[in-house]
């Protein structure tokens, strides 16, 4: 209730408005990265997933080694088998243009560097 | 006592309920006790190797979000008349509880352009069950059909309430993304007491919410039979978030009758972002016609 009084009736459409501007170029951006693969053309807001080339877990170990956590593993919650290799991305108002392109680089990292060695 | 219900000993009990292979034998391998001053070394060690939302750049989302929280929250939230009123429905010593109760409902009632809202849920998953509920109150079907799009949990507390209550549900899948509008619009039949679907969904993606409350409504099998004239459409129920309802259209103004949505996930603090303070909201069309008499009151 406080938080909605503080946003606003104008601040509560700046945020959907930033979120889903920075949504989409948070996919686009990772999407561009070799072995990534968005799911869909739909618009999307606060969240999206992505299909990623190769083992999901050693991927978000590698990426939490340069002190990023890329997002969450779909099927773990899901269950579902299409969701396999399926990474969601969750993005909000704290993270920045400069957030995403360091995710963007610790992703292609992670993805370039398969095989995961055992992890310590 | 014992020879009261008929055994021999406390064990005689455990021996007659708990099978066999799960009794645990012997004690516990457990170190021995530590002092106080011990525990708190050992408890801070230990915590010392979690690593925060605030330490690692996070894209940790799936129902829990990294929002900033406005330090002036935690400034008026802490204010003795929200904190400590001695009780809530006591008007003459609660106006600060009864005042932002009021508050956040016509907020949540503007934002989804609803004409109802509750502020006494637990979160999303539990928000959803609710509206399931009283749609089968405002109906007597038994049939929920619900888009694969829901957050899992909310599937499973919605499966655990309506097996509760009689009723069964049904998923529709989704198809590049969203909702199968044709999948949904064969799933709705006569029976059919609720249609929900979340905005956005799981998956991120935007639904198109106006289209899937008219498939509801006006789907083949929601229409009504020549005997049944008078027969009402299912109810459809969004589950959404409220930050996206500045850039999306309202459940009220999509031929929807129900919003179950929770509040904002508040206040990062160790760990990853937690959401303690959830303020759900569900309204609905069937509350408009049965008078909450308990509105504004909590537990």
């Amino acid at each position: 209730m406080v938080y909605l009084a503080w946003l606003g009736r104008r601040g509560i459409v700046e945020l959907g408005e930033l979120l889903l501007a920075r949504t989409h170029y948070a996919r686009e951006r990772l999407a561009a990265i070799a072995g990534v693969e968005k799911l869909h053309e739909q618009p999307v807001v606060r969240e999206f997933a992505l299909r990623l080339d190769g083992d999901l877990a050693a991927i978000r170990r590698r990426c939490a080694l340069d002190g990023v956590n890329p997002g969450v593993d779909a099927h773990a919650l899901s269950g579902r088998a299409e969701d396999r290799g399926v990474l969601l991305v969750a993005i909000t108002e704290r993270r920045s243009r400069a957030d995403i392109e360091r995710l963007a680089e610790a992703l292609q990292l992670a993805i370039a560097r398969q095989p995961d060695p055992v992890p310590t | 006592m014992l020879a009261e219900i008929g055994v021999e000993s406390v064990q005689e009990i455990f021996d007659r309920q708990i099978p066999e292979g799960v009794r645990l034998r012997g004690a516990l391998d457990l170190p021995a006790g530590l002092g106080e001053q011990d525990v708190y070394e050992h408890l801070r060690e230990l915590a010392e190797r979690n690593v925060s939302a605030e330490q690692e750049l996070s894209f940790l989302g799936a129902g829990m979000y990294d929002h900033y929280v406005p330090a002036l929250i935690d400034m008026l939230t802490e204010r003795s008349e929200f904190l400590t009123p001695y009780t809530p429905y006591q008007p003459e010593i609660s106006q600060g509880g009864l005042q932002v109760m009021f508050e956040y409902q016509t907020a949540i009632s503007e934002l989804t352009a609803l004409p109802v809202s509750n502020a006494s849920l637990y979160e999303g998953p539990s928000a959803v069950a609710a509206a399931a509920y009283l749609a089968k109150l405002h109906n007597g079907r038994r049939r929920i059909v619900h888009s694969a799009g829901l957050h899992p949990h909310t599937i499973e507390t919605l499966r655990t309430h309506a097996h509760g209550y009689g009723m069964e549900l049904v998923e529709v899948p989704l198809r590049d993304g969203v909702t199968d509008r044709q999948a949904w619009t064969r799933a709705i039949e006569a029976d059919t007491s609720a249609a929900i679907f979340a905005q956005p969904n799981f998956y991120g993606a935007l639904e198109d919410a106006v289209s899937l409350s008219a498939a509801a409504k006006d789907g083949a099998g929601a229409r009504s039979p020549e005997s049944e004239p008078d027969r009402q459409p299912p109810v459809v129920i969004a589950q959404v978030d409220p930050i996206v309802l500045g850039i999306c259209k309202p459940p009220g103004d999509c031929g929807g009758c129900q919003g179950g949505s929770r509040g904002k996930p508040s206040t990062p603090t160790a760990g990853a972002a937690s959401c303690s303070p959830c303020r759900p909201a569900s309204s609905t069309s069937a509350a408009r016609k049965r008078p909450p008499t308990s509105a504004p009151r909590k537990r």
